[in-house]
């Protein structure tokens, strides 16, 4: 083989893009559709949450990407508006599930579901998994402090390094290697917890 | 190595991340410890269950879905295109700049030719040094507006050929606020203070350039709309990172404060040396900042740092 073909870098869509061409965004959607959905899955742990945090992630890049220099490397920049959504969702969902108050003497409407925003961090997502473990590990991340999810899904799910990571985060290298110990010791006992030795396996 | 530095380095250990010796430090540990053992296959395993199960899929269509989104905001004119909307206004926002400018300083000369009414107008007060410090700078009142568009319009002439490094400084998506904003506007005049004899006219920004060989940078507007009514406190710790100041534009403060549901819009200004300008401006973008308006007559930047103008907005 002589050589291999290779797509435009980041870099030229995002200069296409900056000249209006709608194509290359497209092309920057399919390149990251699916990890930018699974940072918001593992995040919210619901699908249907999820993909509407993604879409507004794609928004928001397509709207901002007129002031993107390249400073940071793109992945990092869309990784740091997935995490920033998902965290402001999970406040705005939890703000209007504080705002609604359970009556005592039973919902005076009794078709709206009881405590529909209670648990935003828990969402039902059951029947959707490709496996028991993915389940398992579905319900362990929700049970994790989000700061301690984030740095597990962009580690060890999207594979970031310590310096990118740290970057995104705002946070130094140092407090990523330790967050990130604790944040797997917690995992690993829930784990092991709820999973069997052959769903491991 | 004993067990607890070891316990605490299983992490980096698995990741690769530690020096050669290090790392055979903590294999060692590992293979004389049965519950280190233990602990590092736990870590193991759950490592694996998420490198194996943790990634996804986009949903059927997803895609197609974002784009048609991006083609309703285009059509409605998106960022792309009001950008260059923008670009096509600047030519006559710079005429309308130096059209005012040229008036300004008409009527500011043959007001100080006539010694009857040698009561000097504030730009032409006595200069102002313009403070070094951002924290200096962020303790100076805003220009109320009416002495801001004065203060403001001279800059307009000069900006030409060695004013405000502002457009080298800052070249991706020009034409943003650069070409319409004062860019360092003058320290302002204190209203009732005494004025200053009518002398030789030296415009302020003149005397500290002379004294600073350092660009002004551009003073850029934002808008950003929150959940988390903390966000001003990430915004004061990020400028701060980056050898900057906030400065909230209507306590004239510098401590941040959270945004609440009865007041729930802030209206801030950043400062940060002009180099670091760009990856701030990238890191307020991952917050969720957009282009937005920059304030009319604009704060006074010191040189050497370039501004951002952030409405933010907590999300009811």
């Amino acid at each position: 083989m002589l050589g291999v073909l290779r797509g435009p870098t980041d870099e030229d869509l995002v200069r296409r893009v900056q000249q209006g061409d709608a194509s290359a965004f497209d092309e920057l959607v399919l390149r990251y559709q699916d990890r930018i959905y699974t940072v918001c899955l593992r995040q919210l742990g619901e699908r249907p949450l999820a993909e509407e945090v993604a879409q507004d992630v794609f928004l928001s890049a397509y709207r901002a990407l007129g002031n993107f220099r390249g400073d940071s490397k793109l992945s990092t920049w869309l990784f740091r508006i997935a995490i920033n959504q998902c965290k402001n969702k999970r406040l705005y969902n939890r703000r209007r599930a504080h705002g609604r108050h359970e009556s005592l003497e039973g919902d005076p409407d009794p078709d709206r579901p009881a405590r529909q925003f209670a648990h935003p961090d828990r969402g039902p997502d059951a029947g959707v998994h490709r496996s028991e473990a993915e389940r398992v590990l579905a319900e362990a991340l929700q049970e994790l402090e989000p700061d301690y999810r984030a740095i597990i899904v962009l580690r060890d799910i999207e594979d970031l390094a310590y310096d990118d990571i740290a970057e995104l985060l705002g946070i130094a290298r140092g407090t990523v290697k330790s967050r990130l110990h604790r944040a797997r010791s917690q995992l690993a006992r829930l784990l092991s917890r709820n999973l069997k030795r052959e769903d491991i396996l | 190595m004993d067990t607890f530095f070891a316990k605490n380095r299983l992490s980096a250990y698995l990741d690769g991340a530690l020096p050669e010796a290090e790392a055979s430090e903590v294999a060692d540990a590992i293979a004389r410890d049965p519950e280190l053992k233990a602990e590092y296959e736990s870590l193991r395993a759950a490592l694996a269950v998420l490198r194996q199960h943790g990634p996804v899929s986009a949903p059927e269509g997803f895609k197609a879905r974002v784009m048609a989104q991006v083609d309703r905001e285009t059509a409605s004119g998106g960022i792309i295109v009001r950008l260059r909307r923008r670009l096509t206004r600047v030519p006559l926002e710079a005429v309308a700049v130096a059209a005012a400018a040229i008036i300004v300083i008409f009527t500011t000369t043959s007001r100080m030719s006539d010694p009857a009414t040698a009561t000097a107008p504030a730009v032409a007060s006595k200069p102002v040094a313009a403070p070094d410090a951002p924290a200096e700078v962020a303790s100076a009142p805003r220009l109320p507006a009416a002495d801001a568009q004065a203060a403001a319009a001279p800059a307009a002439p000069t900006s030409a050929p060695n004013t405000v490094a502002a457009p080298k400084s800052a070249p991706a998506p020009a034409g943003k606020a650069a070409a319409s904003q004062p860019v360092a506007a003058p320290a302002p005049k204190k209203r009732g203070s005494p004025s200053s004899p009518a002398t030789a006219y030296v415009p302020e920004w003149e005397s500290e350039k002379a004294s600073s060989d350092r660009a002004f940078g551009t003073i850029e507007g934002l808008s950003l709309s929150v959940s988390d009514p903390k966000v001003l406190e990430k915004l004061y710790l990020l400028t701060e990172r980056y050898g900057g100041r906030m400065l909230d534009e209507a306590s004239q403060t510098l401590r941040p404060y959270a945004l609440t549901a009865e007041d729930p819009v802030a209206r801030l200004i950043l400062m940060v040396p002009v180099d670091r300008a760009a990856t701030l401006r990238d890191q307020l973008a991952g917050l969720g900042a957009t282009a937005g308006s920059a304030p009319t007559g604009g704060p006074a930047l010191t040189a050497g740092y370039s501004g951002f103008y952030i409405e933010a907005r907590l999300l009811p």
